[in-house]
């Protein structure tokens, strides 16, 4: 009686009644599917006091008791773990729902929270590289606030170096008619080991008059296409033209391009020649006479300085192998300041 | 000599203006005499100026004759002290190797000259017209060593 009295007709459904499947792990799912054929109820929330009379016929009915009503036992006696299981698992899922409701609920609070935090975050990033930043730009200062003398001395040293490669190498150019092929060459070309000095070493110690002129050809070809890398070294390949436009078969050579880029060491820039100052005004600059415009000169007094003289005698003193006197200090007139 | 020539081209290029070459004149260091009995030598000599002239766009040159011939002897040149138009020494030209006190006092009358003490001065010009600014500020920056390394001095 009591059974049939639970057993209800059945409450039409609705669209407001259906609730959507809860989401459970595939491990429970089999189980759930199971429970709901056996409790077709289980969508129906008992929400007055009747109706928990009604359905289950008990007024201290609460839902974690309904639904250990509502899935019968396997067994005779239940055991107390399996109900404690059950309560618990269905404890955290309510509280995870109501979680996600507050969730739902707070998202503005949630949202500017998280806007919070990534500024924080933000903000401690940028402290940070602006930190690394300083402490990068006081080591490049402590490298710079080396003493002037010893930053002197330490390019006097380089000097010293390229005056000894360069020496090294004039002599060998000088006495490359004793030194031809000799232990000295193996043992020069063993000391430096960049790889342009081979080429150079070979287009050097070649014989002053050698049958192969190709062969010459080649090696000094090979040296100019073997220079020292420099960040020019690029711009200089990609430049136009090689000879700058200058033709020598007029005057008894060379005769050819290839043969004048031998000769040439500078190479031919277009956008120098199309470069324009600022300053420059070509209505003015290219007026003859008579203009609006008014042309502006540069004019200069040819001058007979000897400063370019001073510097070349030590280098000509150098190359010829002289002794070289050194005048007494006297006071240069274009240099003021001091004396040399 | 010849690289004071080249920092004329250069600057001459780098202002903008027409560059006057000097009169050709007698140098010293033992220059022999030439095909026609004379010791005078002109950069004309050495460079190819009507070459460098035609080929740079932004680069003028003009020799001394026809720098005064068109400005001297017309009357556009005036005087930095007075103001009144000056004319070149005997209303003269041609210049070449001949004694140039004269002239180089008659252009230094009617132009502007520029003191500079390159122990107490850089020169810099800008690459474009919009550079002043940072010129300035660059100059700044050197003189308050602001990446750290000294003021450069010559002693």
């Amino acid at each position: 009686m009591l059974n049939s009295i639970k057993r209800t007709p059945q409450i039409p459904r609705k669209i407001r009644d259906i609730r959507p499947k809860r989401q459970l792990a595939r491990n429970r799912e089999s189980e759930t599917n199971q429970l709901q054929q056996q409790d077709d109820d289980w969508w129906r929330r008992a929400e007055t006091a009747d109706e928990l009379t009604h359905f289950w016929g008990d007024s201290a009915v609460n839902l974690v008791n309904r639904s250990s009503k509502t899935i019968p036992s396997k067994n005779a006696n239940p055991s107390a773990t399996d109900n404690i299981s059950d309560k618990l698992h269905y404890g955290i899922f309510n509280k995870l729902k109501q979680l996600h409701g507050n969730i739902r609920h707070n998202r503005k609070k949630l949202f500017w929270g998280l806007m919070v935090i990534i500024s924080w975050r933000t903000i401690y990033l940028l402290d940070l590289e602006k930190f690394t930043n300083a402490e990068e730009e006081q080591k490049a200062h402590e490298s710079y606030s080396i003493p002037h003398d010893v930053r002197m001395k330490s390019i006097e040293d380089e000097i010293s170096l390229l005056n000894e490669i360069t020496d090294d190498m004039l002599t060998s150019t000088v006495s490359k008619s004793s030194s031809i092929g000799g232990p000295e060459k193996h043992s020069f070309e063993n000391s430096y080991k960049h790889p342009s000095l081979p080429a150079a070493l070979r287009h050097l110690h070649s014989p002053p008059h050698e049958t192969d002129s190709l062969n010459s050809q080649n090696h000094r070809r090979s040296f100019l296409n073997n220079q020292i890398p420099t960040p020019y070294n690029d711009i200089f390949s990609k430049a136009h033209g090689t000879t700058a436009g200058l033709d020598c078969s007029d005057y008894g050579g060379p005769f050819g391009p290839s043969e004048s880029a031998e000769l040439v060491y500078w190479r031919d820039f277009p956008t120098d020649a199309s470069f324009t100052s600022p300053f420059y005004n070509a209505q003015a600059q290219e007026a003859t006479t008579g203009s609006i415009w008014n042309t502006k000169y540069l004019t200069f007094e040819m001058d007979v300085s000897y400063l370019f003289q001073i510097h070349f005698c030590p280098d000509l003193g150098h190359h010829v192998r002289a002794f070289i006197v050194l005048m007494c200090s006297i006071p240069l007139y274009r240099m003021r300041a001091g004396i040399i | 000599m010849r690289i004071g020539f080249e920092n004329i081209l250069v600057l001459a290029h780098a202002m903008g203006r027409t560059l006057v070459m000097p009169p050709r004149r007698q140098i010293a260091h033992g220059i022999q005499s030439d095909t026609s009995g004379g010791n005078a030598v002109s950069f004309s000599d050495f460079y190819d100026i009507e070459a460098i002239s035609a080929k740079q766009i932004g680069l003028n040159i003009i020799t001394m004759e026809q720098f005064l011939d068109r400005e001297g002897l017309k009357g556009y040149l005036k005087s930095n002290k007075t103001g009144h138009i000056l004319y070149p020494p005997n209303s003269q030209s041609k210049w070449d190797n001949q004694r140039l006190q004269p002239l180089w006092d008659y252009i230094r009358n009617v132009s502007k000259i520029f003191p500079w003490d390159p122990m107490q001065g850089v020169l810099v010009f800008p690459s474009s017209g919009t550079d002043e600014q940072h010129i300035y500020s660059m100059m700044g920056d050197v003189l308050v060593e602001k990446d750290g390394r000294r003021f450069p001095h010559y002693r």
